[in-house]
């Protein structure tokens, strides 16, 4: 059935490229004709060169970014696509998907460009100790990179592999933490067993959760080894605290049976024994110590007697800190649950608060099995999940529980940066060229969004992905109702960062001519837009901000909304078509002040909506 | 330090006429939490013929210790007793010459870490009292039962879980176990706030169990972020754009708000509608209230988080007969606990910031003469192995909780002492091999420790054994901390 569905979206899609290459012929010919009748355009920036160049054979003009978005079923798909995928839809990065012959081209194409590093661009403010050059990099890498892909699965996989410069001795060692996030980006696509020991290794990782410089048992001295370590690979970084079904749930339902014991725990911290930094000259040394280099072993500290692992396996007596640690994270690698654990939450992440056990369940068997024999390809899983049938269809095409259930909670910070790419935010005129906050500085961005990039409370991370709405939590373990991002929800931070927003949208746009802090909403385009008509306006704006997926009911309130704004008693007794042209053509002839506060007004309903606060 | 007089208006009309004024998408809607009206009236009473008993005003804040707080080295035994301590905690043993005694006038001599002067000073002004070894449990659990987990709350020792377990008092992490203890109290106590357009039950720290109500029932606020009106949705805020515009934008705001909370939404819409909706009102209250009272002279350090909390707690406490609330329930959360390393470096810092968040805390409440009618009490993931891991320590179980106020009964230690004793330890939960595992079983439990602070709350005794399932397992059920 999926293949079926496949061909006619093929067929869709061959349809679909006739249509806009002759659309973009007959645009291109009216393009000239307005602008060599009028003189001038509404919009400076009428056209662009694409970033990067589309793959072989494409469409390779210029994205026309005077022209409104227009919603087709492909285009709702990838706009779609890009708020699952990417830190959300711009005008160009839509367009430019929309070249693509599928989603899996576009994603094939993502997988495929450099990496933005973070590091270097941290390193050249300098200090070490500095910690908001890190946040900076990071909103403007969201914002601005090319590797949309990459980055937002190394912010999902940040908030899994959890560290956070909340601790102590991570605080001054801000460019170790940076490093680690660009292991994360780098290992994205790669290997999950790759990126198990990469992170157990790196240093930072080893400070977080204590693995550093933990030693064999001294019973003399009733000293025993660290469980941190050993504790949270398990019930975080691989399998979980229960036995889970290939769908992710907890079995036996209801009362399901712990996947490990307190003994398992103790005997993993027994392997995580004997690893100490890079150039430590003893065990002890606090001499300035690399932070990057992955641990070595000491085996001095090294607990060498046999252990037992979780598949029921003995590791035998007598060897050394590596060969221990190999054979313990490919127990922990093996086990059934890692598929459905780190793939429902990366769905979780991306797509869905509550995905089906069938979804899960497809996603795990890639994890399992990438199709070529590989168990782990993180770049197959992630595939996995953005093409499943259940993240590419829409609600309206879903049974009515399903679509009910659908969606997720944008995470705060993400919501903030959908708005900025979607209305081309550039940095503040008084901003050094960062990209900032009304009220804060986006290093302060916690104070805001209740989240900032690798600084959460706890190993946790700033909402766990079984939290459940109080309304929804009476379903227990029957028939659990997620909404993870609702934990760092708040009275008081939703509504300072929805003024947060009102006043950057309406007192440091790019027309108020205040020089600002605050990065710079561009409300030209929205407003060329205007002048094109109410319905091409309102369109777009679902297109562009809300993936396609804008009710009827929130599209009409808006459409009343402008309509009040325009006098028709001269055609109050006209029919609908009319009188819709009518409001089109004094839409076109309305002063820029009048025109700008539409513009304002609608786009604020918009992004302080409820329903923007939803991913569908 | 000198506090404003409080300048009150007269607000109650105002909370009444706005409640009826409330649109639809406030009143007409329990999806996605709660509807407005129903927290305010605590129309959710469980229909327990009880009432809860409402005279004078009371608070009652929980202090959560995140990660695990090593209670065991903040409050040590002196004496024989010490010697014992000295050598199972071996290099993270507190330095007799560091610890501040006090005296129990049972069991002997103690002493507070020297870095938590103001717990000491409370305990010998009677207002705080060392609630011995707490911890989850089924009922009175001994060394034999360890072995069976079916005897034991489900999954001990990692963090989330035991905070929940602790928060929930229900011994398990599934079903019920979603909602909390002091939920449970602020659906037996909505009846007291029957002026209230707010709940008075307010996290000063995010979301948590103990708060959590089947009908959500509290709310969270930032003490990070200033309380402000929100722009846009109210239309008297944000004066620079005209009044056409801003009336406009509000009213289709509102009207969003009500379509998205309509029956056939789908949920996480509903959701998102409901905790907005309760954002706009929420925001306008305690904004209005806030106008009302002149700041307190007291600046809290940015540094420390806690005392930022406690801080806007006791603006709240302050202001709690103009909210219309006879009873209040907060929550605080101080993390950083969890010292698997470096113990005898963090955990000085940790006691400081703790010590001089709770000493303004107090400082504040005695100068507003609110010391007796608040009573805060400690509450973390676990206490820490006994062991060492060489420079820290590990998930345990039962630890030492303190709690303080005027109406404490206070200067005592409640509950026995365990053992700390690396041999034939009868209070640890021995590891696989029947060795010492420096865990220790807890003596009492978390529904014991709740039922007693509840009581003091005005919870009828009827309502207990539903909230505290372990409470009917043990003799005692009260500890008779509170007076």
């Amino acid at each position: 059935m999926a293949r079926n569905r496949a061909n006619e979206r093929e067929d869709h899609l061959h349809i679909f490229k006739y249509f806009i290459s002759a659309t973009l012929i007959l645009i291109a010919l009216v393009g000239v004709f307005i602008v060599g009748c009028s003189g001038k355009s509404d919009n400076p920036d009428e056209s662009i060169s694409s970033p990067t160049p589309s793959p072989a054979g494409a469409d390779n003009s210029p994205v026309r970014l005077d022209l409104p978005l227009d919603k087709t079923e492909i285009s709702v798909d990838n706009a779609r696509l890009l708020m699952q995928a990417s830190f959300g839809v711009t005008h160009a990065s839509l367009a430019l998907a929309n070249r693509f012959d599928s989603p899996a081209a576009w994603i094939d194409d993502q997988m495929a460009k450099p990496i933005t590093m973070h590091l270097p661009k941290v390193e050249a403010y300098g200090n070490a100790s500095w910690s908001q050059p890190r946040h900076w990099v990071w909103w403007e890498t969201a914002i601005t990179a090319e590797d949309q892909l990459r980055q937002r699965t190394a912010f999902a996989l940040s908030e899994i592999f959890v560290v956070s410069d909340i601790d102590y001795t991570l605080s001054n060692s801000q460019h170790a933490v940076v490093h680690y996030y660009d292991m994360l980006a780098s290992s994205a696509f790669g290997n999950f067993r790759d990126l198990l020991e990469d992170v157990t290794l790196h240093p930072v990782m080893g400070i977080y959760l204590s693995m550093l410089r933990n030693e064999k048992a001294d019973e003399e001295n009733n000293v025993r080894p660290d469980e941190n370590y050993a504790r949270e690979i398990m019930q975080l970084f691989t399998i979980g605290l229960y036995e889970l079904n290939e769908g992710g749930t907890p079995v036996p339902v209801g009362n399901p049976k712990p996947a490990y014991t307190q003994s398992t725990v103790e005997e993993y911290a027994r392997v995580f024994t004997g690893w100490d930094y890079a150039d430590s000259p003893d065990w002890r040394s606090n001499k300035q110590l690399d932070k990057i280099s992955p641990l070595v072993p000491n085996e001095n500290y090294h607990d060498s007697q046999s252990k037992q692992l979780i598949n029921g396996e003995t590791t035998p007596a007598g060897l050394n800190a590596q060969e221990d640690l190999e054979l313990a994270l490919d127990s922990l690698f093996n086990h059934p649950n890692v598929g459905p654990f780190i793939g429902k939450q990366l769905i979780q992440k991306l797509v869905t608060s509550n995905p089906s056990e069938a979804y899960v369940a497809r996603v795990a068997a890639v994890f399992n099995d990438n199709g070529r024999g590989e168990r782990g390809d993180l770049g197959a899983v992630i595939k996995a999940i953005l093409l499943d049938s259940e993240a590419r269809q829409t609600t309206a095409s879903m049974n009515a529980e399903a679509a009910l259930n659908f969606g997720k909670l944008k995470e705060p910070v993400i919501k903030a940066i959908h708005i900025m790419r979607a209305l081309n935010a550039i940095p503040g005129t008084n901003s050094e060229g960062r990209f900032h906050l009304f009220r804060k500085t986006s290093d302060a961005a916690d104070q805001i969004y209740g989240q900032s990039v690798q600084s959460s409370p706890s190993v946790f991370n700033f909402f766990s992905p079984t939290f459940q709405s109080t309304n929804n939590a009476a379903g227990g373990e029957q028939k659990p109702f997620y909404a993870p991002e609702l934990q760092i929800l708040t009275e008081s931070l939703l509504s300072v960062a929805s003024n947060d927003l009102h006043s950057m949208l309406y007192t440091t746009n790019n027309r108020s001519g205040r020089a600002h802090r605050s990065a710079m909403l561009d409300i030209d385009a929205p407003m060329g837009m205007l002048r094109k008509g109410r319905n091409a306006y309102l369109e777009h704006l679902d297109m562009l901000l809300m993936a396609g997926t804008m009710s009827d009911t929130m599209y009409s309130l808006l459409s009343d909304f402008i309509n009040e704004r325009i006098d028709v008693s001269l055609v109050s007794d006209e029919p609908e078509s009319v009188r819709a042209r009518y409001i089109d053509r004094e839409l076109a002839g309305l002063d820029e002040a009048a025109l700008e506060e539409i513009v304002l007004d609608s786009l604020f309903m918009i992004l302080a909506s409820p329903d923007f606060m939803v991913q569908q | 330090m000198v506090y404003g007089k409080p300048m009150i208006k007269s607000t109650r009309r105002q909370f009444l006429k706005r409640s009826l004024a409330l649109p639809a998408a406030y009143t007409a809607s329990r999806v996605g939490g709660v509807s407005m009206t129903s927290m305010a009236l605590g129309a959710v009473s469980s229909g327990a013929a009880a009432a809860a008993e409402c005279s004078g005003s009371k608070s009652l804040v929980c202090l959560f210790l995140a990660g695990g707080a090593d209670s065991f080295n903040m409050f040590v035994p002196i004496g024989n007793d010490y010697s014992v301590y000295r050598e199972t905690r071996n290099d993270l043993a507190v330095n007799e010459s560091d610890l501040l005694e006090v005296s129990d006038p049972s069991r002997g001599s103690f002493g507070f870490h020297r870095l938590l002067s103001t717990f000491q000073q409370m305990y010998i002004e009677g207002d705080l009292s060392v609630v011995s070894n707490v911890g989850p449990l089924l009922g009175p659990t001994v060394q034999a039962d360890v072995g069976n987990l079916a005897l034991l709350p489900e999954s001990l020792f990692a963090h989330n879980t035991q905070q929940k377990l602790w928060q929930n008092a229900a011994g398990k992490i599934s079903g019920t176990g979603a909602f909390g203890w002091g939920g449970a109290m602020g659906v037996e106590l909505a009846e007291c706030n029957m002026a209230a357009n707010v709940p008075g039950s307010i996290s000063a720290n995010g979301a948590n169990t103990w708060q959590t109500a089947k009908d959500g029932g509290y709310i969270s606020l930032s003490p990070n972020a200033d309380i402000q009106r929100m722009y846009g949705f109210d239309p008297s805020v944000a004066g620079w754009i005209s009044q056409a515009s801003r009336q406009a934008t509000s009213t289709r705001l509102q009207q969003m708000l009500e379509q998205a909370s309509a029956e056939g939404q789908p949920l996480l819409l509903r959701e998102a509608a409901s905790i907005l909706s309760r954002s706009t009102v929420v925001t306008e209250q305690l904004e209005e209230t806030f106008e009302n009272f002149t700041q307190m002279d007291w600046k809290p350090d940015q540094r420390n988080k806690l005392e930022r909390q406690l801080h806007l707690v006791t603006r709240l406490i302050e202001a709690r007969e103009s909210l219309g609330m006879q009873r209040q329930l907060f929550f605080v959360r101080m993390g950083g606990w969890d010292t698997h390393s470096d113990q005898n470096e963090r955990l000085p810092l940790l006691m400081t910031e703790l010590n001089t968040a709770v000493d303004n805390f107090r400082s504040a409440l005695t100068m507003l003469n609110l010391n007796d009618s608040v009573t805060t009490f400690t509450a973390s993931d676990f206490g820490r192995t006994l062991t060492s891991n060489g420079n820290g320590t590990d998930h345990g179980w039962g630890g030492h909780n303190f709690v303080f106020g005027g109406a404490v009964n206070g200067g005592r230690v409640v509950g026995d002492i365990p053992s700390y004793a690396k041999t034939g330890n009868p209070d640890d939960a021995v590891d696989k091999n029947g060795e010492f595992a420096g865990r220790i079983i807890p003596t009492q439990s978390v529904g014991q420790y709740g039922a007693t602070l509840a009581r003091w709350m005005g919870v009828p005794e009827a309502a207990l054994p539903s909230m505290f399932p372990d409470l009917s397992r043990f003799q005692t059920q009260d500890l008779g901390f509170m007076s």
